[in-house]
């Protein structure tokens, strides 16, 4: 009887000390998760208007930089960004500029000052995107 | 007195056939007057002789070696061969567990007879081994039967602890799964169908190992209450009725002549 409970007793409050269930419900903290709900994960650095020379002629682009604020993953990671340009319709999955980095650079063609540029971010990876984010860019 | 009637008969007979061919009257009238007196002569001494004519009697008894008898109720024996006085004999044998038989047997003069004995059963015996083979099998069950349950409910218990741990295990992995997939589309299957599965599995685990570990409890208490119930359990006792019927009869020889009538108390002494 001794040795029973000797038995039960630590099995039982080993069952009573498990962590339990998982609620889906509370995973929020991963950026790559669609129902992501942290802190923006992605932060404007700057805009700008360049002319790039092309064998048909000079082309006007204006570079939209972001960052992807990789201190929230909760592992390093290799990830991609699609952009949307909500202005255009386009969308497009751009890759970290320098490779490695956690810097992007979205080139548009054409440019209008004081014209504010929208963009719909999210992480990109395995085909599939995390939760879009929106960033807006003004050429000054 | 037959047999001297028989053995004058048998002169009679001769002497006739003798006569007949000489064919004297007179002759024969005194040949049977004398054999009529050899025969009257005759007759008590050999019933006088065949009086003193003892037989051997071979007892065969079954069980062999624990069968005894009363001997013309008086002499209590275990022997196999016996020379009794020719003429009939009252035994009473008796075996342990065995049912008292009371018989004659019939001493013939200057032969040996085989008498073969099968003591049956005493219906006293037939009840105590029924009891007993029904004490033995709920002891059995008693013995064996609640250990064998304690011990299926631990192993129970033990493989729903190890499903228990397996399957929090599984959730554990895939809360890692979590933190460190880079995947969308994996974090989104995770979340709708991985997670929930575990969790159900980890719910069914922990519902089976709490069950099992109460039927192991209850197992347990079983175990211990069987226990402290067959200690203070008894077999039944073999009350041998026919012994004390047997004994009853018994006369012991004493020398000289006397003896006493035995009798026996059967005291169980536990």
């Amino acid at each position: 009887m001794r040795s029973l409970l000797a038995l039960l007793l630590p099995a039982l409050l080993l069952l009573a000390c498990g962590k339990g269930e998982l609620d889906p419900g509370t995973l929020k903290d991963n950026p790559f998760d669609p129902d992501y709900a942290g802190p923006p994960v992605f932060l404007l650095d700057t805009t700008y208007a360049r002319s790039v020379s092309t064998p048909s002629g000079p082309v006007q682009q204006q570079v939209i930089a972001f960052r992807v604020r990789s201190e929230l993953f909760l592992s390093p990671v290799r990830f991609s960004v699609r952009v949307e340009d909500t202005a255009y319709g386009l969308t497009e999955v751009i890759d970290p500029d320098p490779v490695g980095s956690s810097h992007f650079n979205y080139v548009r063609l054409g440019w209008q000052v004081g014209v504010p540029v929208c963009l719909r971010l999210s992480l990109f990876n395995d085909q599939s995107a995390a939760r879009a984010e929106e960033i807006c860019a003004t050429l000054q | 007195m037959r047999r001297g009637a028989r053995i004058a008969g048998a002169f009679m007979r001769a002497s006739a056939h003798v006569l007949t061919r000489a064919a004297d009257a007179r002759a024969v009238r005194r040949v049977f007057s004398a054999a009529i007196v050899l025969a009257w002569v005759h007759g008590p001494m050999g019933a006088t002789v065949a009086a003193q004519s003892t037989g051997t009697l071979r007892i065969l008894c079954e069980p062999a070696g624990s069968c005894e008898y009363l001997l013309d109720g008086r002499h209590r024996k275990k022997d196999r061969e016996l020379s009794l006085m020719e003429g009939p004999h009252r035994f009473v044998f008796w075996a342990p567990e065995r049912r008292v038989l009371d018989t004659t047997l019939m001493v013939m003069p200057n032969a040996l007879r085989e008498a073969r004995i099968q003591l049956r059963y005493s219906e006293e015996f037939i009840a105590y081994n029924r009891k007993l083979r029904r004490f033995q099998r709920d002891d059995r069950w008693l013995r064996y039967g609640t250990p064998v349950l304690a011990a299926g409910a631990g192993a129970w218990f033990g493989v729903s602890l190890w499903r228990t741990v397996d399957a929090q295990r599984a959730v554990d992995d895939l809360a890692e799964a979590y933190r460190t997939s880079a995947s969308p589309a994996g974090i989104a299957e995770l979340k709708r169908t991985d997670i929930p599965e575990a969790n159900r599995e980890l719910r069914q685990a922990r519902t089976m190992a709490f069950v099992s570990g109460g039927a192991l409890a209850l197992s347990g208490a079983a175990l211990w209450y069987v226990r402290s119930v067959r200690s203070k359990r008894q077999p039944p006792v073999f009350e041998d009725k026919e012994r004390a019927r047997f004994e009853g009869l018994a006369w012991m020889p004493a020398h000289g002549g006397h003896g006493a009538w035995m009798a026996s108390l059967t005291l169980p002494l536990r």
